[in-house]
């Protein structure tokens, strides 16, 4: 019963890894960019819910869908139109550009919380069902979900549409793809817009299970990392399968190893993934090389 | 022309930076040399090193907030010494070295006091040492503080020991004879602070004859299944855990929904913040113990400053203190202001340092009911941990030691 439990949780948690990751994915993948600062977008996500809980009384479920979506999304969209657009040719810079974007929104979010952890406490933070004889916690299984939701959505729409396409084409060479007709720069602010608004989404959805605070970006944008590179590259399945990975194999280690050898466990199939197969799982061979052309 | 750029360089140079950020630290915890004598009025400049901004930024405010209540409580002077504060920000080793140069060569401080984390009070002091200029922490807690030999380093406050020592006393002599079993379950967080303390509770247990389980967490998990699995499996009468309010918090979620119940639950150095009332919600909640500093609920003979401080904070700043941060800088101040009055004023290392060997106030002679009396080490060795238990409402009373209990209140499991 206890590796089943453990197993269980590991799913769970690997839900939320890999919803985070999809979003740090879309980003990763198709405008080549290392967001720093997306761990914080998952933590304003989280004060959002917050907000609309204890003001309005809104259900941090329904603020996830209604406000974080597109406040994500044009969040997003400011993040590329005015910090990451202007560095287009400076990937250092970027880096150091989304960076400071970090310490712009931990502060914020310090001056505007004095730093005190706030917490959503609805039903759904306590509900469990029962599987097997095992507990399983109704808000982490909202979260896996919703990985699953959004990673069939975003597959769906980058094989079957035409703007998938035109996605898919910029994530592989953007000048060609501007040579075509493509608007590179309007399919960048998207992709950003996209990539905040799951950020934003999957921060509403885990308000009842963590208590926000300025610094938790920080605990789930690591594993998100180390998912996009062990999933692959631009692949959103590869991260969603990766999330699942990393929360298992994070969840076995802890358990039959040492809580504390749990993220070196992780970090060593990290390195190992990044050595044998530097694409990642799912992720196209050279997908890692393809440049700004 | 083609621009390759290994993405993957960049995947890895993200995760390495974040990963170094992540462990980047977490709280464990002036001046010219020779000051004025007794004889004269000459003004004194305490200097404030703690941190003021980043994510620790918010507790560093309140640092400064209950010193500067303290400070006008004593009429803001100290015997004939005008004294005055000044605040510098600091939290890692550059910014607190720097915030100590900047306030002993431009402010001129005389002593320096602070800081509520360790980092900074470890590098500053020992920038402070190098002036010889008198350093008087109050709030971090790691004990090799008080163990590096410098002489001008004196601790008021209360050490990691104490909140292990006062843990492990709690359950030998509160919980002892009211649990079915004299079994525990140690479940800390894995850095250094978590490690200490359970280090001492671990000793200390042992020699009581209480049969004891190990286990541990790392704060900034995500997940805390297979420590609570561990814990439901050793079946503990008393689950005692340390750690801080995000993990703790995590803990008791994840016990109450794999149904983990022990007879008592007790909750080391953190956990009596309301966002923990908050999370965890009363029906979870309720019954828990908390190792913690001085409880606003307890008895005004044990603590006799509290109720001043807390009127004197609601009327200066007009919201709830932030925890105990505030109220134990409170206490601090009034420490320090003690040791410079046993200095006779002067406020030069040899002075303070001889000062504060002199200086015996008794258990209870301070705000929060401890005591002051430094020892060779420049520890102060009379500080005294009360242990607080949840109730439904929401209220923290205090329930042990029993003279620290409020009339009313009493230690019940839940």
């Amino acid at each position: 019963m206890g590796v089943l439990t453990i197993i269980i949780s590991g799913v769970l948690v690997g839900g939320m890894y890999a919803l985070i990751a999809i979003g740090l994915n879309a980003v990763f993948g198709v405008v080549r960019v290392v967001n720093f600062a997306h761990g914080e977008l998952v933590v304003l996500g989280m004060y959002t819910a917050y907000f609309a809980w204890t003001v309005w009384s809104v259900d941090p479920y329904i603020t996830a869908v209604l406000i974080a979506l597109p406040l994500g999304f044009l969040v997003g969209l400011v993040i590329q139109r005015f910090v990451v657009q202007r560095l287009l040719d400076e990937p250092l810079m970027q880096m150091f550009a989304t960076f400071g974007l970090l310490m712009l929104l931990q502060n914020l979010f310090l001056a505007f919380t004095r730093g005190e952890p706030k917490a959503v406490r609805v039903a759904a933070s306590s509900a469990s069902l029962d599987f097997f004889g095992v507990s399983v916690s109704v808000s982490r299984l909202v979260v896996l979900g919703a990985a699953i939701v959004v990673t069939i959505i975003l597959v769906v729409f980058l094989r079957q549409t035409l703007y998938g396409a035109a996605v898919r084409a910029v994530s592989q060479d953007r000048g060609t793809a501007a040579l075509m007709g493509i608007n590179v720069k309007v399919l960048y602010m998207v992709a950003f817009g996209v990539s905040g608004a799951i950020a934003l989404m999957a921060g509403a959805l885990m308000s009842p299970i963590y208590t926000a605070s300025p610094a938790l970006g920080f605990s789930f944008v690591l594993p998100a990392f180390a998912v996009v590179v062990l999933g692959g590259l631009g692949s959103i399945g590869g991260s969603l399968i990766g999330g699942l990975i990393v929360g298992v194999v994070e969840a076995l280690s802890g358990y039959f190893l040492d809580p504390a050898l749990k993220q070196a466990v992780w970090f060593t199939l990290f390195l190992a993934v990044l050595v044998i197969r530097p694409a990642g799982l799912f992720g196209r061979a050279g997908s890692e090389e393809i440049g700004q052309r | 022309m083609n621009k390759r750029i290994p993405l993957i360089t960049l995947a890895t140079a993200g995760v390495l930076v974040l990963a170094a950020c992540a462990s980047s630290g977490s709280p464990s915890g002036g001046s010219t040399s020779g000051g004025s004598g007794s004889g004269d009025s000459s003004p004194i400049k305490i200097g404030i090193v703690t941190p003021l901004s980043g994510a620790y930024g918010s507790e560093g405010q309140e640092e400064v907030r209950g010193m500067q209540l303290a400070l006008t409580a004593n009429g803001n002077k100290v015997g004939n010494h005008p004294v005055t504060l000044v605040t510098a920000d600091g939290f890692v080793a550059n910014d607190a070295i720097a915030a100590v140069d900047r306030l002993v060569s431009q402010e001129h401080v005389n002593i320096i006091t602070g800081t509520y984390a360790t980092p900074t009070s470890l590098a500053g002091s020992q920038e402070a040492a190098k002036l010889n200029v008198p350093w008087i922490e109050t709030s971090a807690i790691t004990d090799s503080l008080t163990q590096r030999g410098l002489d001008t380093y004196i601790r008021t406050g209360a050490r990691a020991f104490d909140f292990a020592s006062a843990s492990a006393d709690f359950l030998i002599k509160g919980l002892g004879s009211k649990v079915d079993s004299k079994s525990v379950y140690i479940d800390a967080e894995n850095g250094p602070y978590g490690t200490a303390v359970e280090q001492t509770q671990v000793s200390k247990l042992k020699a009581a004859g209480w049969k004891v389980g190990q286990g541990s967490h790392a704060s900034a998990a995500t997940d805390v299944t297979d420590s609570v699995l561990a814990a439901k499996n050793a079946k503990p009468a008393v689950w005692l855990l340390t750690g801080y309010n995000p993990d703790l918090t995590l803990l008791l979620r994840t016990a109450a929904a794999q149904n983990f119940k022990p007879q008592a639950i007790v909750l080391t150095g953190a956990g009596d913040a309301q966002s923990v009332y908050q999370a965890v919600g009363a029906k979870d909640l309720t019954g828990t113990f908390v190792v913690a500093y001085s409880s606003l609920i307890e008895s005004p003979k044990y603590a006799p400053g509290m109720a001043k401080y807390y009127k004197a904070y609601k009327a200066k700043y007009n919201s709830e203190p932030l925890g105990t941060v505030s109220a134990t800088a409170y206490t601090g101040m009034t420490a320090v202001l003690e040791i410079i009055k046993a200095a006779g004023g002067k406020t030069d290392t040899q002075s303070i340092k001889a000062g504060s060997l002199k200086v015996d106030v008794p258990l209870g002679g301070l705000p929060n009911g401890w005591g002051l009396q430094i020892d060779q080490q420049g520890q102060n060795q009379r500080i005294e941990l009360t242990t607080v238990q949840w109730r439904s409402d929401g209220t923290l009373p205090a329930v042990w030691p029993t003279k620290a209990v409020k009339t009313g209140e009493k230690l019940e499991l839940k």
